[in-house]
């Protein structure tokens, strides 16, 4: 039945080379993985999205953006279905990345260059925010049953409504969360030699 | 894609390798109707199942409905499965929204029950608080049951053909199953990774910045030796003509039946008239 025709998927991806296609499951793995380190080492962050931001940096936005919804539909499977909304967020954060990468945002050669990079968190942060706050009002009413919680049960204790706690607690969280993910990101795609960089990574980092 | 079996047993020593709270997805085979139907309309149904609870605006139903898909799963012999993720995400999630939405839901008015405590006097839950509650709480657990039931009572390998006859690429089929069987050999690869650090004396319990740092080491070469596998992976996948384009043959039979249809067609249907009897 599939095949005679070009299906929608088909035009979405038909610019994906072979390559990019193989990286979004390492980008899904690094999240995945990632995430579980921060238990490991016992970093009090979540820092689920470098996989996504990895791919941004490596193959672009389009394909760093499928590889974010991949690992909430894959962490929804692993692990349980209230991930899946959150797909949303990490595709957003993935196209303004991605973008901001194209525009040269990741390349550093002096030290006034580094504020590129403190932009590119904010972005990545505010994109992160705006997303995952109706998200979390509409629907989870605030909360998810995790440890931020505590935080829109201090506002709601407060006396303000759902949306601003809930506001609150992503901006409590998300920031720092999202311009460490951006730094480790951005560490580590430097570290990997150039011959193993995707083409699009290697236009981007040097 | 020839590890579909090995993934079963991989994930397994993924979730072994995690933290407690990790729980496990694992197809159960089986022949009950859930089984037998077509994946695609299963995952249908569990979306049009989702919109409807999202759409009503009390508990009752949400309620109702999470009775009747879970008597639906235990009769396809999923129960434990899918039981045992719904007490581990649920058991929190219920815990924190009645608490949290019980004390503290703007709209609180009418007292349901008043607890005496030492030090603060006394804790009260009001109505409007724990029956949002309630309804968040169910939402969501209808979410989890159709999609877990769903994910137990579909091999993935059935799942990824059922979708691509509807018509999805064959590559977004491709990083759906490669993305389930890497996490658990990149677990393992982490895992060799952290030890070896060790060896070379990195410290899990120093500094914040230092464990950072850590966090840094290890994945680093996490990324390095998966991306010089890639490259490996992409010619194996290019000589095996994952660009060609035209008809495809699967190994594996999905069928489709008239019921299938039918009941897709009127999940649709109950979607549109749970909607117009909201917005009416």
């Amino acid at each position: 039945m599939a095949g005679e025709s070009i299906t929608i998927t088909d035009r979405i991806s038909g610019r994906f080379t072979t390559l990019a296609w193989v990286l979004i499951p390492v980008a899904v793995g690094i999240n995945v993985v990632g995430g579980a380190l921060t238990n490991v080492l016992r970093i009090p962050l979540f820092l689920d999205s470098i996989g996504t931001l990895l791919l941004a940096i490596l193959a672009g936005p389009l394909v760093a953006a499928v590889g974010g919804v991949l690992t909430n539909v894959v962490l929804s499977v692993v692990r349980s279905p209230t991930m899946l909304p959150f797909g949303a967020t990490q595709a957003a954060i993935a196209l303004v990345a991605g973008y901001l990468a194209k525009r040269g945002w990741f390349l550093i050669r002096e030290r006034r260059d580094y504020l590129k990079l403190a932009g590119v968190a904010v972005a990545v942060a505010t994109t992160s925010v705006l997303v995952g706050w109706p998200l979390l009002v509409w629907i989870f009413g605030g909360i998810t049953g995790t440890a931020p919680d505590i935080i829109v049960g201090i506002f709601l204790a407060a006396g303000f409504d759902i949306e601003i706690a809930a506001l609150g607690s992503q901006l409590v969280i998300e920031p720092v969360d999202k311009a460490a993910c951006v730094v480790i990101a951005y560490v580590i795609a430097t570290s990997v030699p150039d011959r193993y960089r995707p083409s699009f990574g290697q236009r981007i980092l040097s | 894609m020839t590890g579909s079996m090995n993934a079963e047993r991989d994930v397994e020593t993924l979730i072994e390798g995690a933290d407690g709270s990790d729980t496990l997805f694992e197809y159960q085979p089986g022949s009950s109707l859930l089984h037998r139907l077509n994946p695609v309309t299963k995952l249908v149904c569990s979306v049009g199942l989702v919109l409807i609870v999202f759409l009503l605006p009390d508990f009752r139903g949400p309620l109702l409905l999470s009775i009747a898909l879970f008597a639906l799963v235990a009769a396809a012999g999923a129960a434990r499965s899918v039981g045992t993720v719904l007490v581990a995400v649920g058991a929190p999630l219920a815990l924190s929204l009645i608490l949290i939405q019980g004390l503290f839901y703007p709209e609180n008015e009418s007292i349901l029950v008043a607890i005496g405590v030492p030090v603060i006097d006394q804790l009260v839950f009001y109505v409007e608080g724990v029956e949002f509650a309630l309804l968040i709480l169910f939402r969501l657990t209808v979410l989890m049951i159709a999609l877990l039931g769903t994910i137990i009572t579909t091999h993935p390998k059935k799942m990824t053909i059922a979708l691509m006859e509807k018509g999805v690429s064959n590559k977004i089929a491709y990083v759906f199953m490669a993305a389930l069987q890497f996490i658990p050999q990149m677990q393992e690869r982490a895992q060799s990774i952290l030890v070896a650090q060790q060896a070379r004396g990195l410290d899990t319990s120093a500094t914040l910045r230092q464990r950072v740092r850590s966090y840094i080491a290890l994945m680093s070469p996490l990324l390095i030796g998966t991306l010089i596998a890639t490259e490996t992976r992409a010619l194996a996948l290019e000589s095996r003509g994952f660009t060609r384009s035209g008809e495809r043959t699967y190994l594996l039979e999905v069928r489709d039946t008239g019921f299938g249809r039918a009941l897709r067609w009127l999940t649709a249907l109950a979607v549109f008239a749970v909607a117009g009897w909201v917005i009416a």
